[in-house]
């Protein structure tokens, strides 16, 4: 288990060293909206396997439902759950 | 035999003795002497004492035996087959230089007077096994009236560089070599204060890792004439640095591989080598010819192995800045693929050195969901910003990354901040 607000932590430090703004980032912006892209998201998964040193499993979840940044929370959740 | 002559008075000095060349080769020959029914095969001569291996070496060239020299920890099973695949007998020496075991090759191939086999040095894997000659090996036979240095001698024993110091010391007059028995580089440079080494030949990782083990002082009791840096890209940051702490020594880089030999020799301070090269080396067949094809390195070499008669394609990627050929590195096995956006992690790595906070750097790929791979970067950072806070340097060297030019995908996303250098057994970075 990681809590939510680690993720968060990490989805901030991941957009403050590209210069990117913060102080606003919560649960529910949408990724648009803070400029959260693919590569970012690619990132935080790495930084989140090495930090629970367990491998994300992405198998049977849906990537479309990923709007906010409550929704990468939820899907980190299940892919740590995910065996 | 070679036509060479042996210059029988010169030095090699080992910890606390020194030898000359006239009296190598005596202790392996009263050791093996015995063993008659080696004559009629191939031979390595194992060892891990750097010493046994040198007076084999000299043994193998006054006795005409087709052979190589093998580190005792580079002798890996997949090695060991593979020379006894090749018709090698493999003869494991004690550091008195006597034999402690031997392996019978499993075919046999009849030996070639004068062939010598040497190893590449593995970064990427299994070493090969490349057939030379004394001929081809001795690439500094037009600098026989260079003048008289004493080498510390850095390379790990049976490889190209390593055959190019010996082939130096035996056959050009007033040339020394200091060889430590330790293969840790602050040992080799403290032999070097203690000898009183003039010239030194290595890897630009050699001395990365020296950088941060000894301070500008301990560098500057080695009174160096001659630098010579080989077997790695070259970078300016790494030529400008001794530059600064060297400034009497002649500095020379030199681009070489097993396969086709010490090729592209630089004096001029400046990475990579004039373009005009391209045209001027094919003036005279004495020299190599080079040329570029779909931005890969292409030699054809008067010092090529046995095997290799033609153009050979060296697998090095290179690049025109202005009028310079810079060589950036391998082929396709380096490159990261990021969501079908591909980059060479040498241009990667190159830009990262020229940090002023960077010493030293290995980039690689890292899988990742969504985009199939990201950029990671291992860094090495020079002593006086080791303890700098790693969030605010990350921040600080993508800027950086961003202002030469890297495109956002290629950017590492992955910083390792490491204490020291991994090193290869002949002073090159390890790549996992």
């Amino acid at each position: 288990m990681i809590a939510n607000e680690k993720i968060v932590e990490m989805i901030k430090y991941i957009l403050s060293k590209q210069g990117k703004m913060v102080d606003d980032i919560k649960m529910e912006s949408t990724l648009r909206d803070i400029n959260f892209r693919s590569l970012d998201f690619a990132e935080l998964c790495l930084r989140i396997e090495e930090e629970t040193g367990r491998e994300l499993n992405f198998e049977g979840i849906q990537f479309r439902a990923i709007v906010t940044v409550g929704d990468v929370c939820e899907f980190i959740q299940k892919a740590i759950e995910n065996k | 035999m070679s036509v060479y002559k042996l210059q029988f008075d010169n030095r090699l000095f080992f910890d606390n003795f020194a030898i000359t060349i006239k009296d190598l080769g005596l202790m392996v020959s009263k050791k093996i002497g015995d063993l008659k029914d080696l004559k009629n095969h191939r031979i390595a001569f194992v060892s891990d004492d750097n010493f046994v291996l040198t007076d084999s070496v000299f043994y193998v060239y006054k006795n005409e035996i087709d052979g190589a020299i093998v580190r005792k920890e580079q002798l890996s099973d997949e090695l060991r087959d593979i020379l006894l695949n090749l018709g090698f007998v493999i003869l494991l020496l004690n550091n008195e230089g006597e034999p402690v075991d031997i392996f019978y090759p499993v075919v046999n191939i009849t030996p070639k007077k004068g062939r010598i086999s040497v190893l590449t040095s593995g970064t990427t894997g299994i070493p090969k096994v490349i057939p030379h000659s004394w001929d081809t090996l001795f690439t500094l036979r037009k600098k026989v009236d260079m003048p008289g240095f004493k080498w510390l001698l850095t390379y790990s024993p049976g490889t190209y560089a390593w055959f190019q110091m010996i082939t130096m010391v035996m056959f050009i007059p007033d040339q020394c070599l200091i060889i430590s028995s330790s293969n840790y580089p602050e040992d080799i440079w403290m032999n070097g204060i203690i000898h009183g080494a003039t010239a030194i030949s290595s890897t630009p990782t050699f001395w990365r890792y020296l950088f941060l083990k000894k301070n500008l002082e301990d560098l500057k009791k080695v009174n160096l004439k001659q630098i010579t840096l080989g077997g790695e890209t070259v970078d300016q940051s790494i030529l400008d640095k001794l530059k600064y702490i060297f400034p009497s020594a002649r500095i020379t880089h030199i681009y070489a591989a097993t396969e086709i030999g010490a090729v592209i020799i630089v004096n001029d301070g400046k990475e990579g080598f004039p373009i005009e090269w391209l045209k001027e080396y094919n003036k005279s067949d004495e020299r190599p010819l080079i040329k570029i094809i779909d931005g890969k390195l292409w030699i054809k070499s008067p010092f090529s192995a046995l095997n290799i008669n033609d153009w050979y394609c060296t697998g090095d990627l290179v690049q025109i800045k202005e009028d310079r050929v810079v060589i950036i590195g391998r082929d396709s096995s380096e490159f990261v693929n990021v969501g079908g956006m591909k980059i060479n992690v040498k241009v990667i790595e190159s830009t990262l050195l020229k940090h002023p906070y960077i010493l030293w750097c290995r980039v690689y790929s890292k899988p990742a969901p969504l985009v199939g791979q990201i950029v990671s970067a291992d860094v090495v950072l020079h002593n006086e910003y080791k303890y700098l806070p790693k969030e605010n340097l990350e921040k600080t060297i993508l800027d950086y990354l961003k202002s030469q030019g890297l495109f956002d995908w290629a950017l590492p996303r992955v910083f390792k901040f490491l204490d020291s250098i991994p090193l290869t057994n002949n002073f090159k970075t390890k790549y996992e």
